[in-house]
């Protein structure tokens, strides 16, 4: 009996969708996406689109394989942008009423009056939702596979993670969105309220990024600093032990001798100055950034932990990135791209010949540091692990269904 | 195996909770409903037979409840696959078409994929509705989805069919259509519980009904059982010559209380004589459904040289036993819809 009415119920959901214009528009539109994505190809000069060719310096078949040009491609725009993005979307407009219609009243009474569970049926129609997203996606992933392989000249199987991965990222908003319709019965409240939540996520993702990246370069600076007041003070000591060498008087001076050093006195004890000065504001360039170092650690430790209760929307989607790219071909790609600005920088250096500004610190603004520590934070991220950011994700997810349980088991229709 | 389809003792139902206005819809609910029968459940708006049929249904959570369906407790979930039900106001999926509506409630009821394609064709054009079987349920009338309703009751082969105002919106033809298989189902051995507003029509079909009035069963049995203490007889009578009046109290005089125009028979009846003038007719009142008792009337009215022109036997209807159910005796006006607040 389980099996007749989960199959009755699956069979419904489908004729439901079937029903539904926007699954069908959303279907073509994940075709036009994919016909977009074929119609771009990569060769020596640069990028092509059908016929047309746009030279492009650091992307060209020179420094990126076609093969990893269709991953980028099919990650950056069919599944950052379109499945993450514009899909995802579609998919909660589709499907926001599937439980305000399931429990309206005349509806649920029908199905709560069959010999089925209160908790299973919530379940199985909860289930059902996700229907939409699956079949969209598998039809899309199958489709980019294709061009992958026809284009890039790689089978890559891996591709099909999608379907998993942007179902369970679906099904992270669609259980807010299910458990606001439960209580709400309103498609808008439930639409809305969900659509907020996932600005929510992103809000929150954003921050922690943010406030990492704000971190490392406060350690980094600390770091810095720290490592050069050593030979700092060594070189303070060293001139307070010259001028103490310089302030010695000897017993007979000619006086040629006394104007020399006296002179050398002079620029001993001038530069022991300007290393003092040095120090000083090293110390306190120290002392504030360790104050942003401590201040920045614990904002980011409280919107990491607010982000390890919320699902983890943007990583689950990086799982796939993650798994179709290796770091190595990011690498290639990321010094083409230095090595081409380093290039610009050079040539801008050669026509303008002005000096650097002496208020900017000229470690600090070095494109080097600056991606050191952007390095840094990518490693960072790239080091959470799976079970982390889907752990903490599903547990999430199944947090937001027992209260949707609860409520639906106990609820008078 | 009991003879008892439903049998309910002390169901109460309270809606609401500490923080917010509490209602007791339902408040001690004893009934019983025998295998077979056609059951009649009536009442005002908010008396609370919906709450009742959707405890039953397991749709609303009793607050405290005892008693069998089928045999089963309430709410023995496994019970529900031997159970027909169309709710009030049902809104089926608009997407479905009539026989994919009695398919899929079939499933949800646990009926093979076979039997649900056979029983639904069958079903359906038992309803009426073969013709329209294909068409999507948005491009119904009423009627029409009230059909399809009746035909996914039915589409599990139920021991037991609950339907709540199965003629809402349906026109002389459907409803009289509704009233044959009610009838029918009886005959298969079906039992069926009616929930619905048109007095008339549960008078025609059912062997028992239930007033339920603020949450209580106001009085139950078979129409004949609730009526037999209203059933009366009134005679007519008129004279040719003589005043009315005086002739019918001479002749009643044995057995009127003197000066009065009611009174007592020797089986202990109760009369009561009403006189419009001497020469209109004069109505005697007796409460009795018995023949025998009011020959002695008739026979003392003749032989006073008065004509009886009727001698009827009165049987109240159903709506007359509504109408005394829901007025309240002490200002003899209509008791206000709705259930009590409060517990």
């Amino acid at each position: 009996m389980v099996l007749k009415q989960t199959m009755a119920m699956l069979v419904d959901a489908y004729r439901e969708l079937n029903a539904k214009k926007m699954f069908w528009i959303t279907l073509v539109l994940s075709a036009l996406v994919v016909i977009a994505i074929a119609c771009v190809g990569i060769n020596d000069k640069g990028i092509s689109v059908l016929w047309w060719t746009f030279p492009v310096d650091v992307f060209n078949a020179k420094i990126v394989s076609p093969a990893f040009f269709y991953k980028l491609i099919f990650i950056n725009f069919g599944f950052k942008i379109w499945l993450t993005w514009a899909a995802t979307i579609l998919a909660l407009v589709s499907t926001a009423s599937l439980i305000p219609d399931f429990v309206a009243g005349g509806s649920i009474d029908l199905v709560l009056s069959k010999p089925i569970g209160r908790l299973r049926l919530f379940l199985t129609k909860y289930a059902t939702g996700l229907l939409f997203v699956a079949l969209q996606v598998s039809v899309f992933t199958t489709a980019s596979f294709l061009v992958i392989g026809i284009r890039g000249s790689v089978w890559e199987p891996r591709v099909f993670l999608a379907i998993p991965l942007v179902v369970l990222f679906f099904s992270f908003l669609y259980c807010v969105c299910a458990l606001i319709g439960l209580r709400t019965r309103s498609t808008i409240a439930a639409l809305l309220l969900t659509m907020l939540f996932w600005f929510l996520v992103f809000v929150v993702h954003s921050a922690e990024q943010s406030l990492l990246m704000f971190k490392l370069n406060a350690e980094d600076r600390v770091a810095s600093i720290e490592t050069k007041a050593k030979p700092l003070a060594e070189s303070i000591a060293k001139q307070q032990s010259a001028i103490q060498q310089l302030s010695i008087v000897p017993e007979r001076e000619a006086a040629e001798s006394k104007l020399e050093r006296e002179s050398q006195l002079a620029t001993a004890q001038a530069s022991l100055t300007g290393l003092e000065l040095r120090q000083q504001t090293s110390t306190t360039n120290l002392k504030d950034y360790q104050n942003s170092e401590r201040l920045l650690g614990r904002w980011y430790t409280g919107v990491f932990a607010l982000k390890t209760i919320l699902p983890k929307t943007a990583e689950t989607m990086g799982i796939l990135e993650n798994s179709l790219t290796s770091l190595d071909e990011v690498a290639k790609l990321r010094n083409a791209e230095e090595q081409r600005r380093e290039e610009r920088r050079a040539q801008r250096r050669g026509n303008e010949s002005r000096p650097p500004s002496r208020a900017s610190d000229p470690e600090r603004d070095s494109p080097e540091f600056s991606s050191a520590v952007a390095e840094r934070q990518q490693e960072i991220i790239r080091s959470r692990s799976i079970w982390w950011i889907l752990g903490t994700s599903i547990a999430f997810e199944i947090v937001i269904l027992a209260i949707a349980c609860t409520i639906f088991a106990r609820r008078d229709f | 195996m009991t003879d008892l389809a439903i049998d309910l003792r002390g169901i109460d139902k309270v809606y609401g909770s500490l923080f917010s206005r509490r209602v007791h819809a339902l408040r001690g609910i004893d009934m019983r409903v025998g295998r077979g029968e056609i059951f009649g459940l009536l009442g005002p708006n908010g008396a609370g037979k919906s709450t009742l049929v959707k405890i039953l249904m397991t749709v609303i959570k009793p607050t405290r409840a005892t008693g069998t369906v089928l045999g089963r407790g309430v709410g023995h979930k496994p019970t529900l696959g031997r159970v027909g039900y169309l709710p009030e106001h049902h809104r089926f999926p608009d997407y479905l078409t009539g026989r994919q509506v009695v398919e899929f409630y079939g499933a949800m009821g646990g009926v093979d994929r076979r039997d649900r394609k056979k029983r639904g064709a069958e079903l359906l054009d038992f309803v009426g509705m073969s013709k329209w079987a294909d068409t999507r349920v948005r491009g119904y009338s009423k009627g029409m989805r009230q059909r399809v309703g009746i035909a996914q009751t039915l589409v599990n082969n139920p021991d037991l069919v609950i339907w709540d105002e199965p003629t809402d919106g349906v026109d002389p033809v459907g409803r009289r259509d509704i009233r044959e298989m009610t009838v029918e189902l009886k005959r298969r051995g079906t039992t069926v519980m009616l929930n619905s507003h048109l007095l008339s029509e549960l008078e025609m079909v059912c062997d028992r009904v239930a007033i339920l009035v603020q949450g209580r069963v106001s009085s139950q049995g078979s129409v004949a059982e609730l009526t037999i203490d209203r059933q009366r007889y009134e005679i007519e009578v008129v004279s040719e010559d003589s005043n009315v009046d005086t002739a019918v109290r001479n002749a009643l005089a044995r057995w009127l209380t003197p000066g009065s125009l009611t009174g007592t028979l020797a089986t202990g009846e109760s009369l009561h004589v009403q006189l419009d003038g001497a020469h209109a007719p004069a109505l005697l009142k007796v409460n009795s459904a018995e023949a025998g008792v009011v020959q002695p009337l008739i026979d003392a009215l003749r032989s006073a040289r008065l004509t009886v022109r009727a001698v009827k036997p009165i049987r109240p209807s159903l709506e007359d036993l509504f109408m005394e159910a829901v007025t309240d005796p002490n200002t003899g006006r209509a008791l206000a819809p709705g259930a009590k607040e409060g517990i």
